[in-house]
């Protein structure tokens, strides 16, 4: 074996810090206080994607019902009845 | 078993596996953390498994490799910014240098540059290092914590100890 490789046998395990415990319970903590739960983030997502969709279809069948009830412009209608034969 | 008697039981052999990999004392704590939570939040699907060592050393193995690619964005993205000459940058820069404490001081600057090499390895070929060169484990027990055969961490290995001698006389040569 390389000489240089035996460094890695004379590695030492050394003891972990003690405020590790603490830090871990704290972001426990904070995902389970941080976080909505799966269900409810679903169901955020889908009341959203049904504002969207109710929305457009509204602006969509507005826009068509508008353009269906095609209103005669007042200046065309006032020239039409007082043309010159 | 309880997420307590499972941090009491496994908290050494977690925070130095990740040293191992992080090289430094405050990556490793940060891996530590990340593992820990992990375990906290899949403790369930670990009753159904069989070895509780075995399941924690994965968990360790993958959030440490994550923990180092996330460095590495960061490092690349820190070169980015230097270009501007952000002092920032260069703060960012020097924060990954090796401070192993289980390295003997008059051997630091040897392993340090070993294990820059160790970083250059293939994630595989690095893991199965770490374990049996470092963590002491036999071939079996690194097969079983990698999912793989006995034969195959052998290879690993032998294939790790050769790019490490190769590169090490090039560099003493």
């Amino acid at each position: 074996m390389d000489p240089n490789l035996r460094l890695l046998e004379n590695i030492h395990p050394v003891a972990a810090p003690p405020f590790l415990l603490t830090r871990i319970r704290q972001r426990i903590e904070a995902d389970i206080t941080g976080t909505a739960p799966l269900a409810w983030r679903w169901g955020l997502g889908m009341t959203f994607v049904l504002v969207i969709m109710l929305n457009t279809v509204t602006i969509y069948t507005y826009t068509q019902h508008k353009s269906d009830r095609h209103t005669p412009d007042p200046y065309d209608v006032f020239m039409s009845h007082h043309q010159l034969y | 078993m309880t997420f307590e008697v499972l941090y009491e039981t496994f908290k050494q052999q977690v925070y130095n596996l990740a040293l191992h990999y992080a090289g430094n004392t405050s990556d490793a704590a940060e891996i530590t953390q990340d593992v820990f939570v992990a375990v906290y939040h899949n403790l369930g699907r670990f009753r159904k498994d069989a070895g509780a060592g075995t399941w924690i050393y994965r968990i360790t193995i993958n959030k440490s490799l994550d923990y180092l690619k996330a460095r590495k964005r960061k490092k690349r993205f820190a070169f980015l910014v230097s270009l501007s000459d952000s002092p920032e940058a260069e703060i960012r820069q020097t924060q990954t240098t090796f401070d192993h404490p289980g390295v003997a001081l008059e051997q630091r600057e040897a392993t340090a540059h070993l294990f820059a090499l160790i970083n250059k390895l293939p994630d595989n070929q690095r893991t199965a290092l770490i374990l049996t060169k470092i963590e002491h484990k036999s071939q079996a027990e690194a097969a079983d914590i990698m999912n793989l055969s006995p034969k195959a961490v052998e290879s690993l290995v032998q294939r790790a100890k050769t790019f490490l001698s190769q590169k090490l006389n090039l560099t003493e040569g």
